[in-house]
């Protein structure tokens, strides 16, 4: 082989492994949450700037997700559970077909505000590892954890004791 | 030798350009995979008759992979 079609061949090999790499940008404890407008389903519009101040708890989910539709009635709980303490949780659903979204959360009796986001703008700026995939934001807007998938109800367990904890802090 | 040296060449630097546009499927991006029709046993009716109709015929079983499709979500 000739050295230079050789280091067009090693240069074309080292771009298509790099290709099917992960991300190194995605949203990672310690970092400002990316702020968003979204529109909601129920009309209105939610923007993180907003509720800067308060403990928010941020989740990416689909209707085609099933860890997610064991998480959310989870969620839901943990939302009774702490909205009085002033938890702000936003169920972000990425469905491209709103219906969809609808039928879930009124099957599940959905209490959280849920924004859409059908064209994946917000969720491809975080890019979640998993799905479901959620962010722990702070009073700051700092994000404080990622929680990465959904393995069952210690998962919750884990991040109600976190939730807990930044509520605390004043 | 040559010749073939840079055929070979051509080849590798070929596939690896095809290649670079291959991305990975990242986990927001799978609803169309997630859709019950892209699992490879949709119909496993259908599909446990084919297995035993193969077993019975060759006298062996097994060898269909593992599982794919799906949203993967964890």
């Amino acid at each position: 082989m000739s050295r230079p079609l050789f280091a067009l061949a090693a240069l074309a090999a080292l771009v298509s492994l790099l290709a099917g790499a992960p991300s190194a940008h995605a949203l990672a404890a310690g970092k400002p949450a990316i702020d968003f407008t979204l529109p909601t389903l129920d009309g209105k519009q939610v923007h993180l700037a907003d509720l800067r101040g308060k403990v928010v708890l941020i989740d990416f989910w689909a209707s085609w997700c099933t860890p997610c539709k064991q998480e959310l009635p989870l969620l839901e709980k943990l939302h009774a559970k702490l909205a009085r303490r002033g938890l702000v949780v936003l169920v972000i659903n990425i469905n491209k077909d709103k219906a969809d979204a609808a039928r879930f959360a009124a099957a599940a009796k959905l209490t959280m505000t849920v924004p859409l986001d059908p064209k994946a703008q917000v969720v491809a700026r975080y890019e979640p590892p998993k799905m479901p995939s959620s962010y722990v934001v702070d009073r700051k807007g700092i994000v404080r954890k990622v929680n990465a998938g959904f393995y069952g109800a210690s998962d919750l367990a884990r991040l109600e004791a976190d939730l807990t904890a930044l509520l605390e802090q004043k | 030798m040559i010749a073939r040296a840079r055929v070979l060449g051509w080849l590798i630097l070929g596939g690896c350009v095809l290649t670079a546009g291959c991305r990975t499927t990242r986990p927001w991006q799978r609803e169309n995979l997630a859709r019950p029709v892209m699992a490879p046993d949709a119909e496993p009716d259908r599909e446990a008759l084919h297995h035993h109709y193969l077993g019975t015929r060759e006298g062996a079983a097994g060898g269909f992979g593992g599982g794919g499709g799906g949203c993967g979500c964890n």
